[in-house]
């Protein structure tokens, strides 16, 4: 534990950046691997006509992955499966983590245009900022794929949730969980407004809500992506409707601040909460088994990670000419019951260190 | 001294003030009423008006639940806001309160969930919270480098250190053996909320220690005038290391609590604009930027203020841009306020001072 902390220490000095050092070390991992995968997989490939193409198609080349920031579930689980495909057809991941920062992601990506990687993913804080350079890197020869959120620019890709269709969801779910309650009053707490996730999923509440006329929206506000903001949001809207029917939210991350909320105002059990997020197991599974959220629309981060893998080398496979053919691929949304949840193989990451 | 706790005090006049008097003995009734008027009584009054307003206008607004809900929402800022005060009185700054705010807490869920015994981990928590705030101090008093960008840069190395070395998450669950922490935090006692009650307690022992002991008294003498409070033989660079190490344990207090209301530890609030409200409550209240002047009496008229409104914003469903826009029009103010209420006093202020 000592030495690891020493050395940990060591090598934190000798970068100073954390971020820096880890991108550095992840692609020295990169190239490590690389080079010894080249070595074993001297192989020859059955020539059935596809097959030798699709393992050229990938060798040496170079994925650049720029998340919001490394320090969380899906992040770390895109990153790991986007690892474990590059070590096995040997080419090579860089990750440049921005941290929070939509500034430092965009400066991030004008560095990695200048670098030229093969395939730059973007999994963006705020999409709308990233869209005039998606045009800038596929002007570079760049291919562009969005992970999980976009911006207005397309690029070549976008894999991840339908975020519209994800709040249509849970607008449903509400309805049909309101019809036998005290009110048929929901709230909505959005992220952050820049956020795609708020974009698009509160023009689905909005378009889904037209077909329940029943249910009235009584607020939106705004979250933050933080889970203290959302308990005193959630905190004074009971105050205001103590009747409320439901709560729908757009990120676990955040809204795991609401049911502390409702058990302060002794209404757990009586307002329904509808959210979504990546399914990892201690955020998701498990809260929706301790009955934090009614209903959970999952939007399988491990899925995406495949999904996201497979658009690389359907890229790299036909290398279209950027930007020019952009496809997408949406994950299914899968609703989390406390009644089915036990049933469901969530995904972990086991902590990096 | 004399003049320094009568500043504090805010009754008596400023230098400014007691000048424009000399010149005119007859104090005209305008001259009186200015002299009573301070930034605190200014923002009492507009808190006053505002709770009333939405009292008559929001439905649900005045009723007691709702009251200590909005008393509970600010109640972390309102702590956070009373170490920055004690720093702002010695004439300083301290932007590392979020770093210490959440990183030794997030620190000691990881060690306890990883079978470190709690009082072990708590000890740790508390030895960094403690070297946080003697950096800060060594900087500023010794080598001397404005509070400022001091605290600027530590709070980033608390932050980035930590995060490397230890905490890989930005969100880190209570570990199941603190889970008894919830129902301590997020209940009630005698019908209030018990993080408004640690406010109360926060808030008496920061009075106490402000207004009857000597350090505290120091702090007021420094802020004033540093140069002075030298000569007369107050040990500056020692007081500002304690009151840097004060606002640090008072942080990792807040940390404790705030991670316990919402059963996790949330590291990203580093990266928020949580520091900003925490000088807004502050400096809205009226502890003035030059230092030397302010009472925690202060800072809890400024939390209370952010308070109503933040809650009243809510319940009339302002969206999130007109909330941050109304927010930082009111810092603005204040800080115009400030300026005038509290004049520079060219004798003591020095070029950059904040």
């Amino acid at each position: 534990m000592l030495m690891k902390t020493v050395e940990r220490t060591r090598s934190f000095f000798a970068g100073m950046k954390p971020w820096t050092t880890k991108a550095l070390i992840a692609a020295g991992v990169g190239v490590l691997a690389a080079g010894v995968v080249a070595a074993a997989s001297a192989q020859e490939y059955y020539a059935d006509g596809i097959m030798p193409d699709y393992y050229k198609a990938a060798k040496g080349k170079t994925v650049a992955f720029v998340p919001i920031a490394m320090t969380f579930s899906i992040t770390q689980e895109y990153l790991k499966e986007f690892q474990a495909q590059a070590d096995q057809l040997g080419y090579k991941i860089v990750v440049r983590d921005p941290n929070w920062s939509v500034d430092k992601a965009v400066q991030a990506v004008e560095q990695l245009i200048v670098e030229k990687p093969d395939v730059i993913i973007a999994h963006p804080l705020d999409g709308m900022a990233f869209n005039r350079l998606v045009k800038k890197a596929n002007d570079a020869g760049i291919y562009w794929i969005w992970a999980n959120m976009k911006g207005s620019a397309n690029g070549d890709a976008f894999v991840g949730a339908n975020h519209y269709e994800l709040d249509r969801v849970k607008v449903r779910l509400a309805a049909d969980y309101c019809k036998n309650a005290a009110s048929t009053k929901i709230f909505l707490i959005q992220t952050a407004p820049t956020n795609y996730t708020a974009i698009a999923g509160t023009q689905g509440v909005q378009d889904e809500l037209k077909h329940h006329p029943e249910l009235q929206l009584v607020g939106i506000q705004t979250g933050d992506n933080d889970a203290n903001k959302v308990k005193s949001i959630a905190a004074t809207v009971l105050k205001q409707h103590p009747d409320l029917c439901a709560f729908i939210g757009q990120w676990d991350g955040q809204d795991i601040g609401i049911a502390p909320a409702v058990a302060e105002a002794g209404l757990t059990g009586k307002v329904g909460i509808f959210t979504g997020g990546g399914g990892n197991k201690p955020e998701a599974c498990d809260k929706v088994a301790d009955g934090a959220y009614t209903a959970y629309v999952n939007y399988n981060i491990e899925t995406q990670g495949h999904d996201i893998n497979a658009a690389v080398m359907q890229i790299l496979q036909t290398h279209p000419k950027p930007g020019s053919q952009p496809f997408a691929t949406y994950v299914e949304n899968k609703v989390l019951t406390p009644e089915n949840v036990k049933d469901f193989k969530c995904w972990s990451v086991s902590p990096p260190k | 001294m004399r003049k320094t706790e009568g500043r504090a005090g805010g009754s008596e006049p400023s230098a400014a003030s007691s000048e424009r008097n000399d010149a005119a003995p007859r104090a005209s009734l305008a001259t009186r009423v200015l002299k009573d008027v301070d930034q605190q009584r200014i923002v009492l009054a507009i808190a006053v008006i505002l709770f009333a307003l939405f009292s008559i206008f929001l439905r649900g607004f005045a009723d007691l639940g709702n009251i200590l809900t909005l008393l509970q929402g600010v109640a972390i800022i309102g702590v956070l806001g009373l170490g920055m005060a004690i720093v702002i009185i010695g004439r300083g700054i301290d932007l590392s309160m979020i770093a210490v705010l959440v990183m030794p807490t997030a620190w000691m869920f990881v060690e306890v969930r990883n079978g470190m015994p709690i009082g072990t981990a708590s000890l740790y928590g508390l030895v960094i919270a403690i070297a946080a705030g003697l950096l800060n101090g060594w900087l500023i008093a010794y080598l001397e480098v404005p509070s400022i960008f001091a605290t600027l840069a530590s709070g980033t190395i608390v932050y980035g250190t930590m995060q490397y070395l230890a905490v890989s998450d930005d969100i880190v669950p209570v570990p199941p053996q603190l889970a008894w922490t919830r129902p301590v935090f997020q209940s009630l006692s005698f019908g209030v909320p018990n993080v408004v009650i640690f406010l109360g307690i926060v808030a008496l022992l920061v009075w106490l220690f402000l207004r009857f002991t000597v350090y505290g008294r120091f702090i007021y003498a420094i802020g004033d005038n540093p140069i002075a409070a030298r000569t007369t033989g107050v040990p500056v660079r020692p007081i500002l290391v304690l009151q840097y190490v004060i606002s640090a344990v008072i942080a990792l207090f807040a940390g404790v609590v705030l991670a316990a209301t919402v059963s996790s530890a949330n590291t990203r609030l580093f990266n928020s604009t949580m520091i900003y409200d925490v000088i807004l409550v502050v400096v809205l209240g009226g502890v003035g930027l030059g230092g030397g002047k302010g009472k925690v009496s202060n800072v809890l008229v400024g939390t209370a203020l952010i308070g109503i409104l933040i809650n009243g914003m809510t319940i009339m469903n302002l969206s999130f841009v007109a909330q941050n826009l109304i927010k930082a029009s009111i810092l603005l103010l204040a800080i115009i306020a400030d300026s005038i209420v509290n004049p520079r006093d060219e004798q003591t202020s020095q070029q950059g001072d904040i």
